[in-house]
């Protein structure tokens, strides 16, 4: 199975992929966050060294040993609950997938029937401190309603910035919508 | 909601005007000592603390009212996965069919998804 993928962007650390599973029918867009080894390696290197000034390595192994033990289990927690890529899978006359994958390996999966799915468009929301615009899966509600009920905001541990939603938004269109592109257009 | 105007209006005025006197009667209790307010025959009046306490009270209220209106405001705002960030109770549709010849389109709240293909969609 050939996938075309076109790595479209880079943002400050998403890189954002659009795979062509089939052309006009299938696209996947994928959103991970990178991981910038550089920057850790520095900070690490920094908090050791101050470590190494204050005398942490001269205190009782006791409390080094419960410090580190705390220090690994919140770590532990940490890297659950983070989110390391997030994809947004459409199909045409079948329906969307939303996948997210966290750092110890979870993928949760959540598949949106095309029946209710009412369109998917970007939406603009006031968070505490900004106004940020969002990907939004309109759902139907249980009996056929002209107006949306449901609001599922799609990607939201990474919070692509508009010119990839822009991009996600044209091609999930064109896909539910069954646009077909001509040479001339 | 009724329209609020800051203009005057006689209540306002009678407000004012019960709030001035009230504030001199204030003044005087607060500084008369406290002999001479007996000797007169009020005894049953309330502590000089409160003569300091009140107006401290008054400017803490002025700052967490602040604080509070602020956090309000945050709490009321829609959250991101609410329906009531496209549409509300007071949302109204877009009439288009209907209306005599010649007349204005009235107001009307356009549809998300039309607002998206005009604004991102293909041209």
């Amino acid at each position: 199975m050939k996938d075309k993928c076109d790595t479209l962007d880079l943002c400050n650390n998403l890189q954002f992929k659009i795979i062509n599973h089939c052309p006009y029918s299938c696209k996947e867009f994928v959103i991970t966050q990178k991981f910038h080894f550089r920057k850790w390696l520095q900070t690490s290197i920094i908090l050791n060294v101050l470590a190494f000034g204050i005398g942490l390595h001269k205190q009782d192994i006791v409390i080094l040993l419960v410090a580190l033990g705390l220090v690994l289990v919140i770590l532990f927690f940490k890297l659950r609950s983070k989110v390391v890529k997030e994809s947004l899978l459409v199909m045409a006359s079948i329906g969307a997938q939303t996948t997210t994958t966290y750092a110890l390996g979870k993928k949760c999966c959540q598949f949106y029937d095309l029946t209710s799915i009412r369109d998917i468009v970007i939406n603009e929301g006031i968070t505490m401190h900004s106004i940020i615009f969002y990907l939004v899966l309109l759902l139907r509600g249980s009996d056929a309603q002209t107006e949306p009920q449901i609001l599922v905001p799609l990607f939201k541990h990474s919070w692509p910035p508009l010119r990839f939603l822009q991009h996600i938004y044209r091609e999930s269109q064109a896909v539910i919508w069954k646009k077909r592109k001509t040479k001339d257009s | 909601m009724p329209e609020q105007k800051p203009s005057p209006s006689p209540e306002r005025a009678i407000y004012g005007f019960v709030l001035y006197l009230g504030s001199f009667l204030a003044l005087v209790w607060a500084y008369v000592p406290d002999p001479w307010l007996e000797s007169i025959g009020l005894t049953y009046l309330p502590q000089k603390y409160w003569a300091i306490a009140g107006p401290v009270f008054l400017c803490g209220m002025v700052a967490m009212v602040l604080c509070l209106y602020i956090g309000y405001s945050f709490l009321i705002t829609a959250p991101l996965d609410s329906i009531h960030t496209i549409r509300d109770k007071h949302s109204r549709p877009v009439i288009t069919s209907g209306l005599p010849d010649g007349a204005i389109k009235p107001i009307g709240d356009i549809d998300i998804s039309e607002v998206n293909r005009q604004l991102y969609g293909d041209r």
